[in-house]
């Protein structure tokens, strides 16, 4: 899933009573159980202990490689680690890149868009050009860009990485929203009382384009997870301590032919994830009455 | 007759096209070309279902134009689909009543029956016609498309029709026009080739959904004299859909009112513009500004129907314009008065006057 | 008409100086050392520093390597590897074959069923073809590429033994890397699809061809399609650049020759120019798909053809 992919992403249903008849039911099925589902994916990934059967780093040098049993749910690893311990433990990384990723290429994207939208002219055409010449890296190549510059190795690296392949997504649109407000009267009679831009931006702007962009920002996380979790499995991710679900899934690769469950697991889990926050991240923009 | 409409001066009459008067058509209900009786279209919605046709009447003889007139909402543009057999797609929309056309019922027909007609000896023009046209399709093609439907001609003899069509609409530079895609030509030459492709196969009724509505006053004049002359010279008849009375009192034969999916009145044109028989009518008549109406420098008030249009489905008990009429009595809340004929004309109306 | 394409290719150039910009200065300003990859272990001396310093170009202000670059590139050069010293161009050259090999039956698979049953959920639709393909797009986007290509390999390659698990060669070592390539794309055409055709049969000239007369396939074959793949042509040429990233990873899972694990590889290695050209290589081509489906644009809808013949913008 690419930056562009993202942002041409149109809605399933397209006509407008399709979209109202959504609306009309205020929550659908599908809705909530996403919601449940990353309710108890957070929730692991804040209490980890409470939730895995044991300590992932704990080896059991006897229990290599042993499929999914009654002792280990989700089989062992070549370590003799359970996998479903590892699965729990991996859903904080997996989150926090999920989340910080997300935030931080819409506050930079954003921020590049309104400051091209609000100031026009030179900033405007400057800026763009500059996220034009970032869309044309398609998919996770800026991010293995970034990723091969930083020397990978670490989870800050993985974050700016994939942030960084994020920001064309909010660029063009906090730029459209952005302009779309600066026509309003209320900014220019904020600017003729004179109040300083920067203000001026912060109460009068921001406020009025979060809709759209809280939207994308909640669609990145799915895209910033699989992102990290590539880079991750290419071998990019940070070193030591417990692996992370794109790391299992690395390890699964190198032991295919016998332990398929290594690789299975950790995938399924990106996947439901992934999904989840689609959905959300879909009903929002139904709710918000966002046309892309 | 004639001498009888020139004295009394009624500018609505003035802007007659043709010398032809009203009825010389000459048709009796039982030459009728197309006969609609009781036309109901209902929507199924969550909550029942939801009347928006309630009780269309009407005949069209042949070689006749009829107009159906009414406000947005009031089901014209419904009941003509629903003669055609269109909305039989719309899993929504029941169709009831009876539809004959040319001694068949198309009610009853199967889609694969009715779909045969449609090209044929029924074709329809539409309201926006740029936007009724494939904008991908040069517009000659589209039209040879209807030529090969109704004469399965091959390719350079299909062009030519295509051609001599053109030109019967008045359409000038047929070669270009036949090359230009929809939105390169205007909106009245949009639905010239519009009319052209229903002519393709000589239909005996040409029906034309607010054909007008989207274009200029001086482009509207033009294309309601194409369809005079059109009428004459293929011997159609023409059931033209407009919310304009100017526009029926200009062709029409006959008129057809409708209020709230219902049909208020019928009659010939004449009849209609100077005694009409519905309150309805009356009203709509007293709202179009006319010229010469401010007579010894006393300018005329428009008067406009107080209230507005009943939504379907929320209609009144009784009459569905008595809440606005000027007539209303007691039964008028009660009942809902039947569609009653006299002579050439019908109204539904507990107060209409009985003339002779 | 001529004019537009000029136009077009106007544009191109900017953005692909832009792209190597950007390459250039962020794999330069940051840090990593290429002078110890380059030693890779043997004893390292000032003098040989130096020596490797100068001639990688690296004891020079910035914007002068960049300025060699450029220059270079224009003829063709685009350094030589750190690991084997060979011509970037010629490495490159050499395993793109497998990689247009796999992007182009990926692309086909994604045009052909994308297509297909985008128009078929639109027709259809709230049926049961609606609701599996909607399942097929939603999951199938979500899923990661990496992990449909392992499942894949578990499936057909070690249960079922269809197809191999890993290498290059004729087609069926291409099926399961050309399927999980193009599961992503196909979910994201079906759904662009599905609503391009559900627009155009909600249009006014629909009704006016039933009253034509025409059947329903009539219809459908002569002007549905022909309006509602119009914007097939553009979402095609934008996941040309999902899957040529995409490549990246699926040829590594099924440890296939060409320039994605070749680029995998460089970055392990540290091989920096080899790094430099495969992702300035991968942004041209992706610039130059883009600005071929511009200007067919034109051709596709006729309604830009006279726009574009009327101002030549």
């Amino acid at each position: 899933m690419t930056a562009t992919d993202l942002a041409e992403q149109a809605e399933w249903a397209r006509t407008d009573e399709e979209r109202s008849a959504r609306s009309r039911h205020s929550v659908t099925p599908s809705v909530w159980a996403s919601g449940v589902f990353l309710f108890l994916v957070i929730f692991a990934a804040a209490f980890p202990g409470l939730v895995s059967p044991g300590d992932p780093l704990v080896l059991h040098p006897t229990e290599v490689l042993k499929g999914p049993a009654a002792g280990h749910l989700l089989g062992t690893d070549a370590f003799g680690r359970s996998v479903l311990a590892l699965l729990v433990y991996g859903a904080r990384p997996a989150l926090v890149v999920g989340v910080l990723c997300a935030v931080l290429g819409a506050v930079a994207g954003s921020s590049m868009g309104i400051t091209a939208g609000f100031f026009g002219k030179i900033a405007d055409q400057s800026i763009m050009r500059f996220n034009d010449v970032l869309m044309c890296f398609p998919g996770i190549l800026l991010a293995l860009l970034v990723s091969a510059a930083l020397g990978g190795a670490s989870l800050e690296n993985e974050i700016i990485a994939v942030a960084v392949g994020t920001v064309p997504m909010y660029a063009r649109v906090a730029r459209g929203e952005t302009m779309k407000v600066r026509r309003m009267l209320y900014v220019d009679a904020a600017m003729i009382a004179g109040l300083p831009r920067r203000r001026i931006i912060m109460r009068h702007v921001v406020p009025n384009i979060l809709a759209p962009l809280v939207v994308i920002a909640t669609l990145a996380v799915g895209v910033s997870i699989v992102t990290a979790a590539s880079l991750s499995f290419l071998g990019l991710g940070p070193v030591g301590g417990v692996p992370d679900w794109g790391q299992l899934l690395a390890q699964g690769e190198t032991n295919i032919s016998v332990a398929w469950w290594i690789s299975t697991f950790p995938g399924i889990a990106i996947t439901l994830v992934v999904v989840a926050t689609n959905l959300i991240g879909d009903w929002l923009r139904d709710r918000l009455e966002i046309r892309s | 007759m004639t001498t009888q409409s020139a004295s009394t001066g009624d500018s609505a009459n003035a802007g007659r096209l043709s010398g032809r008067q009203p009825g010389e058509a000459g048709r009796g209900r039982s030459a009728a070309l197309l006969s609609v009786r009781g036309l109901r279209v209902s929507e199924r919605t969550g909550a029942g279902r939801r009347a928006l046709v309630r009780d269309v009447t009407f005949d069209v003889g042949a070689g006749e134009i009829v107009c159906i007139v009414g406000e947005s909402g009031s089901g014209k543009s419904l009941s003509v689909k629903a003669t055609m057999g269109l909305l039989g797609r719309n899993s929504r929309l029941e169709t009831g009543g009876s539809v004959i056309f040319d001694g068949r019922s198309i009610l009853e027909m199967r889609p694969e029956q009715q779909r045969r007609l449609r090209g044929r000896e029924m074709a329809m023009v539409f309201q926006e016609p740029m936007a009724s046209l494939d904008p991908v399709m040069p517009v000659g093609k589209q039209v040879a498309e209807s030529v090969q439907r109704a004469d399965a001609l091959p390719g350079r003899q299909a062009r030519s029709r295509v051609a001599e069509l053109f030109g019967h609409v008045g359409l000038p530079d047929v070669q270009r026009v036949a090359r230009a895609y929809p939105h390169q030509l205007s909106g009245g030459m949009c639905q010239r080739v519009m009319i052209a492709m229903a002519l393709a196969s000589r239909p005996r009724l040409l029906i034309a959904d607010e054909p007008t509505s989207a274009l200029d006053v001086t482009v509207q004049a033009q294309l309601l004299d194409l369809l005079n002359r059109l009428r004459d010279e293929e011997t159609m008849s023409i059931l033209l859909v407009t919310h304009d009375l100017g526009v029926a009192a200009a062709i029409a034969d006959t008129v057809v009112v409708m209020y709230a999916g219902r049909t208020a009145e019928v009659g010939q044109t004449t009849q209609i513009l100077e005694r009409p028989r519905h309150p309805y009518t009356a009203g709509l008549l007293g709202s179009v500004p006319r010229l010469g109406q401010s007579r010894g420098g006393v300018k005329r008030r428009l008067a406009a129907i107080g209230g507005t249009v009943p939504e379907p489905g929320r209609l009144p008990e009784g009459c569905a314009f008595a809440p606005r009429c000027q007539k209303v009595v007691e039964r008028c809340l009660s009942e809902d008065p039947p569609l009653e004929w006299q002579g050439a004309s019908a109204v539904t109306c507990w107060e209409a006057p009985h003339d002779g | 008409m001529l004019e537009y394409v000029l136009r077009r290719l106007l544009i191109g150039v900017p953005l692909v100086v832009g792209v190597s910009i950007v390459v250039f200065f962020i794999l330069h300003l940051l840090p990593g050392d290429p002078v110890a990859a380059a030693l890779a272990g043997s004893p390292a001396t000032p003098s040989v520093i130096h020596r490797l310093e100068a001639e990688y170009g690296l004891n020079r202000p910035i914007w002068v390597q960049y300025w060699e670059f450029a220059v270079h590139a224009l003829h063709g050069d685009l350094g030589r590897s750190y690991i084997t010293g060979q011509q970037v161009t010629s490495v490159i050259g050499a395993q793109l074959g497998a990689t247009v090999q796999l992007t182009v039956a990926a692309l086909a698979l994604t045009a052909v069923i994308g297509l297909c049953a985008g128009v078929l959920a639109a027709m259809y639709k709230g049926g049961p073809v609606d609701h599996l393909l909607r399942l097929v797009s939603v999951w199938g986007s979500a899923m990661p590429q990496f992990w449909t290509g392992i499942m894949l390999i578990i499936v057909f390659s070690f249960s079922l033994h269809w197809f191999p698990a890993a290498g290059t060669g004729g087609l069926r070592y291409l099926v399961l890397p050309a399927v999980s390539l193009a599961l992503v794309s196909v979910g994201i055409v079906i759904k662009i699809i599905r609503n391009s055709t559900l627009e155009t049969l909600s249009q006014p000239y629909i009704i006016a061809l039933e009253a034509k007369g025409l059947s329903r396939g009539a219809i459908i074959v002569r002007h549905v399609l022909r309006n509602a793949l119009i914007p097939a042509v553009t979402v095609l040429g934008v996941q040309v650049g999902s899957l040529l990233s995409g490549a990246v990873i699926v040829e590594t899972v099924f440890g296939r020759q060409g320039i994605g694990s070749l680029l995998v590889q460089s970055i392990e290695q540290k091989d920096y120019p080899l790094v430099q050209g495969l992702i300035l290589f991968i942004a041209a081509a992706y610039v130059i798909v883009n600005l071929v489906v511009d200007i067919s644009y034109a051709y596709v809808d006729p309604r830009m053809r006279v726009a574009v013949d009327t101002d030549g913008r």
